[in-house]
């Protein structure tokens, strides 16, 4: 799978507005175990087919023929099965090391801590690594001509960056809550719970 | 006592204190009966099995009305590892009195809080559940309960929670130890650290170093003391950390019960809070912070307390757990990539002390549950 596949689908997917299958071009697109693209294309033809039909017979839509091609499984060469995502931060980066935690996205409860090279981020990404930074880890097999491979992709996420709009609206919200909840500490001062 | 958890829900009687701390590895929590179903919440962590603060299983196991008998939370700072769940506790307790850290109070930390609530993230983080915990007591500002949910601002010195012997079995008396004015300054230009600069991107805000706003506290329950030392460190300024509480401290009154500050970690070491403070050989509780190059408490913290005590009971051991088992292909791929892994959430440990303070002595007894040990 390459880096660049991931990277899209990551990115796009911070924004939670799209899916991944709205970007990236089949070929390239994570399916996890017992999808598969060509039978979902294979529905919507035939559907289409059929709308083009009832239209015709209804006199409503333009003379259409349907298509009488038999429909062809599309086979990618090139496909990613996902067996594992962790969502991780960087705590720390120790010389080439980096300290992190992770989360695994089915038990999102249990923290394991890793430390990895920065070796096995690629040199374009190496000065993502910093504290706080936020990253998905994807392992699974990747699909290439017939051979299977395993792969590890550690996929930063290009969150934006805080521009000044963010950071002065964020101060006046502060100074407005701060200041209801001084009054509401001058309300009870001296007076006991129990 | 090692216990199999039997009795894990047998409350207590009514004239017995106790003093419950949990900690599943990175976490940590402490549940403290005062006499008369009154209970009292500090901190707080989530239990793994449940997804829920373990302070409400726990006291819901126990069959105890939450809304009635919970009469004080704090939390004592925001670090992630005491404040998972807070928010949730805050809201189901909705008639205990809210504290925290009076550094909290400052527009440099609200700013902090609005900054860093970054709602696309599947982790969240104490900033996370600090943004909720001012939502709940924003609504609380505006609602009926005005003298039992005010938020109270704890420095050094402040009175938290009081409760008379005429109208209690005992006297009760919390007060919190710190952080100090010093304190106070030191955590705004930390805090302002903190902040986020314009055109850099965004992170998630990780660990926090200002333990020195860190709200240590002394309770009094009749002729007992309990002291809870928080994450409070030492600092070479004598107005901040555990040199400004033992300067201030009456000799005279000494902690049968001690809950180790920050992990037994040396930074957090003051031999003179153990001897001005505490009786000979006091029960020490502590939870581990499994997380890190050098997880706590290591061998050595444990020497430096054994000096001090002989009593010293964890919620479990600093060094992780094994990784979950997963398919072969994954943890195989996992041990090509990683030099290290481990799980630093374990079992939620637990350690419970009960005694009656009123017996002479009052002969405590603790209970060990799940992975905790004596050390």
């Amino acid at each position: 799978m390459n880096r660049t596949a991931l990277a899209m689908v990551d990115e796009l997917s911070s924004t939670s507005t799209f899916s991944e299958s709205d970007f990236v071009p089949p070929e390239m697109q994570i399916k996890s175990e017992g999808t598969s693209i060509s039978d979902q294309e294979g529905k919507d033809s035939k559907d289409n087919a059929l709308n083009r039909t009832d239209a015709y017979i209804n006199g409503k839509g333009p003379t259409l023929v349907p298509s009488q091609r038999p429909f062809v499984s599309y086979r990618p060469s090139h496909r990613f099965k996902l067996l594992q995502k962790f969502e991780g931060t960087i705590l720390r980066v120790i010389g080439d090391e980096c300290l992190a935690h992770v989360r695994d996205n089915q038990d999102p409860n249990t923290v394991e801590e890793i430390t990895f090279p920065l070796e096995e981020l690629l040199e374009n990404d190496r000065h993502l690594a910093v504290e706080g930074a936020v990253f998905n880890w994807y392992i699974g097999y990747e699909d290439i001509a017939g051979q299977r491979y395993r792969k590890s992709a550690m996929i930063f996420r290009r969150l934006p960056a805080w521009r000044k709009e963010d950071l002065e609206k964020a101060k006046e919200e502060a100074k407005s809550i701060l200041e209801k909840l001084r009054q509401k500490l001058n309300d009870t001062t001296g007076k006991g719970s129990s | 006592m090692r216990n199999s958890g039997r009795s894990l829900t047998i409350p207590p009687e009514r004239d017995q204190v106790e003093v419950s701390i949990f900690g599943p590895g990175i976490g940590e929590c402490i549940v403290l009966h005062l006499g008369d179903n009154n209970w009292a919440i500090i901190d707080s962590c989530k239990d793994k099995e449940t997804g829920t603060p373990v302070a409400i299983r726990y006291l819901k196991d126990l069959q105890v009305d939450l809304s009635s008998s919970v009469k004080i939370f704090v939390v004592t700072h925001w670090d992630d590892d005491h404040v998972r769940g807070a928010s949730e506790i805050l809201e189901m307790c909705f008639n205990a009195r809210f504290c925290c850290s009076s550094a909290l109070l400052s527009e440099e930390f609200f700013q902090l809080v609005r900054v860093y609530s970054e709602k696309s993230l599947m982790i969240s983080s104490g900033t996370d559940e600090f943004a909720r915990i001012i939502q709940m007591l924003m609504d609380r500002a505006g609602g009926t309960r005005k003298q039992s949910a005010g938020p109270v601002w704890a420095k050094a010195e402040t009175v938290l929670l009081e409760m008379d012997k005429e109208d209690h079995r005992f006297n009760v008396k919390m007060r919190a130890l710190s952080p100090s004015d010093g304190a106070f300054t030191l955590a705004l230009n930390e805090i302002a650290q903190l902040m986020p600069k314009e055109n850099v991107p965004r992170r998630r805000a990780v660990a926090q170093k200002a333990n020195h706003v860190s709200v240590a506290l002394w309770v009094t329950v009749g002729e007992s003391h309990i002291l809870l030392g928080a994450d409070l460190e030492n600092h070479p300024n004598k107005d901040v950390g555990w040199k400004a509480v033992v300067l201030k401290h009456n000799p005279k009154e000494r902690a049968t019960i001690i809950k180790v500050p920050h992990h037994g970690s040396r930074d957090a070491y003051a031999s003179e809070m153990w001897q001005i403070m505490a009786v000979p050989d006091p029960i020490a509780l502590l939870t581990p912070f499994a997380s890190g190059l050098q997880p706590l408490p290591s061998e050595s913290d444990v020497k430096r307390i054994q000096k001090h005590t002989s009593r010293i009971y964890c919620t479990g051991r600093g060094l992780g757990w094994h990784p979950l088992k997963r398919n072969s292909s994954v943890e195989r791929t996992i041990r090509e990539t990683v030099r290290s892994h481990r799980r630093v959430s374990g079992p939620m440990g637990h350690v419970r002390v009960r005694f009656f303070p009123e017996n002479k002595p009052p002969s405590p007894t603790v209970e060990t549950f799940n992975d905790a040990l004596i050390l």
